[in-house]
């Protein structure tokens, strides 16, 4: 047992003071934070980093190995694909569409699930039951399934394959918000505070939603990974991301047949999906040890 | 309790009537007319299309062609696939055991490793075996299981040529089809070299699917352990003596087991999605890989009927897992 593993309830430390000294103390989680930091900067900064653009084809160079092969050539670092395009940019380029998708879907998964989650937490009755068994309906359908009927439904295109990942994980925001606000709801600041008037959307936001955003907090970094993988998987099919676009999935399915002559085409776009669903788990699950108070004293 | 698990039961009914809803409206929510989509993309003449119509009684209101949907699929009509013409039905039933028997060796594997692999993480806490087995646990979970297979492909099936990439067996056998199940199918015929180029067919396929249940049930395997080892009654057990294996395997495992458990159960919605990436990369004949071609295909009838069979399988599953987490379950069972 570790002495000092809180510094909560000392006067001038507020909350977020707490959770971020408990959250630098856990180097695994501090290492996902830095990855998924340099992993933002370089798809922010990508033309700065790139030597090539992501859909020039190099027509005299393909399939070039990457760099610590002997075949390499200079400037390609990665090699190049089937077309003569330089993997490493079309990497870079690809983080784009991973974290800028998976931020815009548990965006709009979080504040439409917060929203039908506090209606059913705050209504009950016939309300909460209907929307509870929405939501036991949409989990039964697996994830990857519904998402493709969506996509199916709508028609294949990015777009359609973030909203309907985006759909697929909102019965997890609905459900937690829900169970939450019930908790809190009990609770005699609450009562105060309606006593004093609050009411409505007013008592919500202003009162419980700060009370309830740590469970929200640590549900959206894993789901922020299970999006990234859902995209993935969707441009793998060919149902999300379309080529041209160096979307990770995408770039995996078209290098696909190239597995035998060319293996560097698969492993790469796989590992930089691999890395950055570990980093936001590892953070997410740092973030969890550093706001739930009942792993205070372990 | 007997309330307890009646309500449980009684629970499933909206969740499937909802389910059945679900894909109803599925279809009817798709752009452009749902005939012309079941037609397909070569269009109809002006006949086929009443025809069509009055079959699928898209000229009815839309509550009675719900009603009709739902008395349908009660008397276990799921209507025909546009490709093949066949019920939608029977071909789930000819397929599924393909699905079943990859799902149940990959949970096999993944129970078989993650039980001990997460005891050993939980006794021996904070050391490099804890450390190795978490860290594992942790790739597992992030895993994108479409470039798993792949790289087990490329170092199995193409560096080292020792075991095929599609398939349940190879075309040189000729194997009648008694349960569907090949291993077992194999071994009725009395073909030892069947059964064993089946069991090499089932191997990558199964590693893939079992990959993030073995993740998930070792991590919750581990902090289970790790929060019954603090209790109370396995200090009296280790005060009266007991071997170290009788506290771990007979007090304290058998108590950490009731969430486990759970977790396994919701392995099913997890292994239907797992079924989907990896029958598709394995060219595995089930389930996973004929929806999936039936939405490239836009076989409406296929994707509404397979939906609604998993769905169902799902929230069934779901079900025995909650009664038997009532049944092995002490606090809840005096209630």
């Amino acid at each position: 047992m570790k002495y000092m593993t809180s510094s909560a309830g000392v006067p001038g430390i507020t909350p977020w003071q707490d959770t971020w000294y408990k959250l630098s103390t856990n180097h695994i989680a501090v290492a996902g934070l830095l990855v998924l930091i340099i992993l933002i900067t370089g798809a922010v900064f990508a033309p700065l980093i790139v030597f090539h653009d992501p859909h020039e084809q190099y027509t005299d160079i393909l399939l070039a190995p990457p760099f610590w092969h002997e075949d390499s050539k200079p400037g390609f670092i990665l090699g190049t694909d089937d077309l003569g395009r330089d993997i490493f940019s079309r990497l870079v380029y690809g983080a784009r569409y991973s974290l800028f998708l998976g931020f815009v879907i548990v965006c709009l998964s979080l504040l439409v699930g917060v929203a039908v989650g506090a209606i059913a937490g705050m209504k009950r009755g016939v309300i909460e039951a209907v929307i509870l068994r929405m939501m036991d309906i949409m989990l039964a359908i697996p994830a990857i399934l519904f998402a493709i009927v969506i996509v199916a439904i709508l028609g294949a295109s990015l777009f359609n394959a973030a909203l309907a990942v985006s759909i697929v994980l909102l019965p997890h925001f609905v459900r937690i918000t829900r169970a939450a606000v019930i908790t809190e709801m009990s609770k005699d600041y609450v009562l105060a505070s309606k006593l004093d008037g609050s009411k409505g959307w007013l008592l919500f936001f202003r009162v419980l939603l700060p009370n309830i955003s740590a469970p929200l907090i640590v549900q959206s970094t894993l789901s922020f990974s299970n999006a990234i993988l859902d995209i993935a998987a969707l441009g793998f099919l060919g149902l999300g991301a379309q080529p041209p676009t160096p979307e990770w999935g995408a770039l995996l399915s078209a290098s696909r047949e190239f597995i035998e002559t060319a293996p560097w085409t698969v492993t790469l776009p796989g590992l930089a999906i691999l890395i950055t669903v570990l980093a936001s788990n590892l953070l997410g699950d740092g973030l969890r040890d550093a706001l739930d108070p009942r792993i205070d004293q372990s | 309790m007997p309330q307890l698990l009646l309500r449980r039961i009684l629970l499933v009914i909206p969740t499937f009537i909802g389910i059945v809803a679900l894909t109803f409206f599925l279809i009817r929510l798709a752009p452009g007319d749902p005939i012309l989509l079941i037609a397909g993309e070569h269009g109809v003449s002006a006949e086929r299309y009443a025809e069509l119509q009055k079959q699928f009684g898209f000229d009815q209101p839309l509550f009675i062609q719900f009603a009709d949907y739902l008395s349908q699929v009660l008397n276990g009509d799921l209507g025909l696939s546009v490709v093949t013409q066949t019920p939608v039905l029977d071909e789930f039933g000819k397929l599924f055991p393909a699905t079943l028997e990859l799902a149940l060796i990959a949970m096999i594997v993944a129970i078989a490793i993650a039980i001990p692999a997460g005891v050993l993480a939980a006794v021996k806490r904070n050391t490099l075996i804890d450390h190795s087995i978490t860290a594992i646990s942790l790739v597992g979970y992030s895993m994108p299981i479409f470039w798993w297979a792949l790289l087990l492909i490329l170092l199995f099936s193409v560096n080292l040529g020792i075991l095929p990439v599609a398939g349940r067996l190879s075309f040189i056998y000729d194997i009648e089809s008694v349960t569907g199940f090949m291993l077992i199918d194999t071994l009725l015929a009395n073909d030892k070299e069947a059964f064993i180029d089946a069991l090499h067919h089932l191997t990558l396929p199964a590693i893939v699917l079992a990959t993030i249940p073995l993740a998930v049930i070792m991590r919750m395997t581990r902090s289970s352990m790790l929060e019954v080892l603090k209790q109370d009654y396995i200090r009296t057990a280790r005060a009266k003596g007991l071997s170290e294996f009788s506290v771990i395997f007979k007090h304290a495992l058998r108590n950490a087991l009731i969430p486990v458990i759970t977790v396994i159960g919701l392995q099913t919605s997890i292994l239907m999605t797992g079924a989907i990436l990896t029958e598709t990369i394995f060219s595995w004949p089930g389930i996973g890989k004929w929806l999936l071609e039936a939405v490239y295909r836009r076989d409406y009838p296929v994707v509404q009927g397979g939906v609604l069979l998993i769905a169902s399988l799902v929230i069934l599953v779901n079900m025995v897992v909650d009664l038997l987490y009532v049944l092995i379950n002490p606090a809840l069972r005096q209630k």
